[in-house]
């Protein structure tokens, strides 16, 4: 008999066992898969929901291998809205994956690390974070620089505190426009990288992951370099629309760069003189 | 290279003994132009030999324009044995043969990823080339480096039309084997002479066809280099997003994934050709496109196949069949792209 062979599209079932109200628009999905799971921090992964389709997400739970994955989604499309309007505990969706490199840990080993994220972006950070605080001692520091449209819809409220205990870490947030009741910085997330609003990284040894909306990606990448950051310094998380998520379909390019199977965690050096970098 | 004479009246015979490795799909000439046709036993001995490549391109005899790919849950599909349906794709011409490297490197030479589907496929078909005998007004494989007829490598068995037959050509051990037992006289040196002298004069056409498209720098470095040349905006003007260019080459491969529930509830997941010049090829959840002015995704094309492709595999996604140029309603011609970058800045 012929040899069987691994069918890349075949999503593997993954059962909803906590649906996690992260704001109005988000949700934390967590799921008991088929058998223990493995990514590295930053590889994404395809969700799919049963007759509707797939789309990609960075887990937001601890890299590694574990039965368990946590995935964080904002209401945004075909597959989001739907997820969000009838998936119930106990549902059985499919996942594929791990795909992409996922973030340059190592590299990163020995230096100051910022994360900054915007929005639903702290998502695939918060599994950056979870490698960074495992390995504390390997990083120098790391500081969080996080903003939101406002107080209601920053996630992970619920650990914000745990991280600033963390050795060696800072927790700074921003929200948009003032807000009743919020008594910390206003701005969009790039005034929390100026030196007024305490901004103090060693710019020659610090690495920088980013993850949030393009526009996000864009001011923030902008602003960076206009302090001094080197681009070659600069990742970003490019969570562009792939579908196959082995270098297939060709739709999801920055230059010959595939995000699927180059990134999608993205060194800024390597694309920043393509075209539609930030469309 | 082993060579033999086929007589044309065992022609019949010769497709007959290759019917014992699959079914046979056969380039023909027909009323309405070369065409790729199944043929029946009754067919195999009245063969019309085409002077130029097929219509259509070959890549829809290795993959449907949709296909599905998984029933989920449903553990049969987890690993696959893909069903084996043997065929002998006869007569496919240089840019034919050309384009299926394209394809064997992304779906079936990726060393982590491999699509079974695809690959089996593949691994059953029997590649049979065959000289070009005349050229398109759109032909342009010689501006890539390729030529109008099969190149060594490309095929398993190849055939090159001569007086009262046709030279045999034998690629590979794959191709002995398929003619493992069948008795042909080997091939008079004055027959190759002949269809050296064919080649060179059917090259020379086509260099004098293509000379006014000559450029001076490669075609990477054209596209590559100018993302802001006149010539993408002149060019692609009567561009309407048809998707005629990417649905007839050869190469064209981007694909979409998308699923449906039955009615008796099992979910299914397809695979369809998808096309770059369509609006929402890259349109993102939240209204984000990447790609959203038709300029843009026209010069994605150039990029894909002149760029891209030779940046990850060495070799471009084009073999210069030029049937973009023959189904495009706008009148696109390639070569003249190009030839503009260089020619207008």
């Amino acid at each position: 008999m012929a040899e069987k062979i691994e069918n890349i599209y075949y999503p593997m079932p993954a059962k909803v066992t906590e649906i996690i109200d992260e704001t109005s628009t988000i949700k934390t999905y967590r799921f008991q898969m088929e058998k223990p799971f493995t990514f590295r921090a930053g590889q994404f992964v395809q969700l799919t929901i049963p007759g509707v389709g797939e789309a990609p997400f960075t887990p937001s739970s601890k890299p590694g291998t574990s039965p368990e994955l946590e995935i964080t989604i904002l209401g945004a499309g075909k597959v989001t809205n739907k997820l969000h309007k009838d998936t119930k505990v106990g549902d059985m969706l499919g996942i594929r994956g791990p795909f992409g490199k996922g973030y340059p840990m190592e590299k990163m080993k020995g230096h100051e690390i910022l994360v900054v994220g915007g929005g639903v972006g702290l998502a695939p950070l918060r599994a950056g974070l979870y490698s960074l605080f495992e390995n504390i001692d390997d990083y120098k520091r790391v500081s969080i620089k996080y903003g939101s449209k406002t107080p209601n819809d920053l996630v992970f409220k619920y650990q914000h505190e745990q991280w600033a205990k963390m050795p060696k870490t800072d927790v700074k947030l921003t929200i948009d426009k003032p807000y009743r009741g919020w008594s910390g910085t206003v701005g969009v997330v790039t005034v929390l990288l100026d030196k007024e609003n305490g901004f103090d990284m060693n710019i020659d040894d610090c690495y920088v992951i980013i993850c949030g909306p393009e526009i996000m990606l864009k001011f923030v990448t902008y602003k960076l370099l206009d302090i001094g950051f080197a681009p070659e310094k600069i990742y970003l998380s490019m969570n562009r629309r792939m579908s196959c998520g082995v270098g297939m379909c060709h739709r999801c390019n920055i230059g010959p760069y595939y995000l699927c199977k180059d990134g999608p965690d993205m060194c800024y050096a390597k694309i920043k003189d393509y075209p539609n970098v930030f469309s | 290279m082993e060579s033999y004479f086929l007589p044309i009246e065992k022609i019949g015979e010769f497709t007959a003994h290759l019917s014992n490795f699959g079914k046979i799909y056969r380039c023909e000439q027909t009323e309405t132009g070369p065409r790729i046709k199944l043929l029946e036993e009754k067919d195999y001995g009245n063969y019309s030999f085409p002077e130029v490549r097929t219509g259509e391109p070959a890549k829809f005899m290795f993959i449907k324009a949709k296909r599905k790919v998984a029933e989920y849950f449903d553990d049969s599909w987890r690993q696959v044995e893909v069903k084996k349906e043997p065929k002998v794709l006869f007569g496919l011409k240089g840019c034919d043969l050309a384009a299926i490297k394209i394809w064997d490197n992304v779906f079936r030479d990726d060393p982590d990823y491999k699509d079974v589907f695809y690959s089996t496929v593949r691994e059953n078909t029997l590649l049979i080339g065959a000289d070009c005998t005349g050229i398109c007004e759109t032909c342009f494989c010689n501006l890539l480096g390729n030529k109008p007829y099969p190149k060594d490598g490309e095929f398993d068995l190849s055939i090159s039309p001569v007086d009262g037959g046709f030279v045999l050509f034998v690629g590979n051990e794959k191709g002995k084997k398929a003619i493992d037992g069948f008795s042909m006289p080997k091939a008079e040196p004055s027959m190759l002479k002949k269809i050296e002298e064919r080649r060179k004069n059917l090259l020379g056409k086509l260099n004098e066809q293509n000379k006014k498209f000559e450029t001076k720098s490669k075609w990477r470095d054209l596209v590559e280099k100018n993302p802001d040349s006149k010539s993408w905006a002149e060019n692609g003007a009567t561009c309407v997003a048809c998707a005629a260019c990417t649905y007839v080459c050869p190469t064209c491969f981007c694909f979409q994934i998308y699923d449906n529930t039955c009615p008796d509830g099992k979910h299914e997941r397809f695979i369809a050709l998808d096309s770059c010049k369509y609006p929402r090829f890259s349109f993102m959840a939240g209204g984000m496109n990447p790609r959203g002015r038709l300029i843009e995704r026209f010069k994605h094309r150039y990029n894909h196949k002149f760029f891209h492709y030779d940046w990850r595999y060495d070799i471009y996604a084009c073999t210069g069949c030029g049937r973009c140029i023959e189904n495009c309603m706008g009148k696109i011609d390639m070569r003249k792209t190009l030839k503009d970058i260089e020619k207008l800045g």
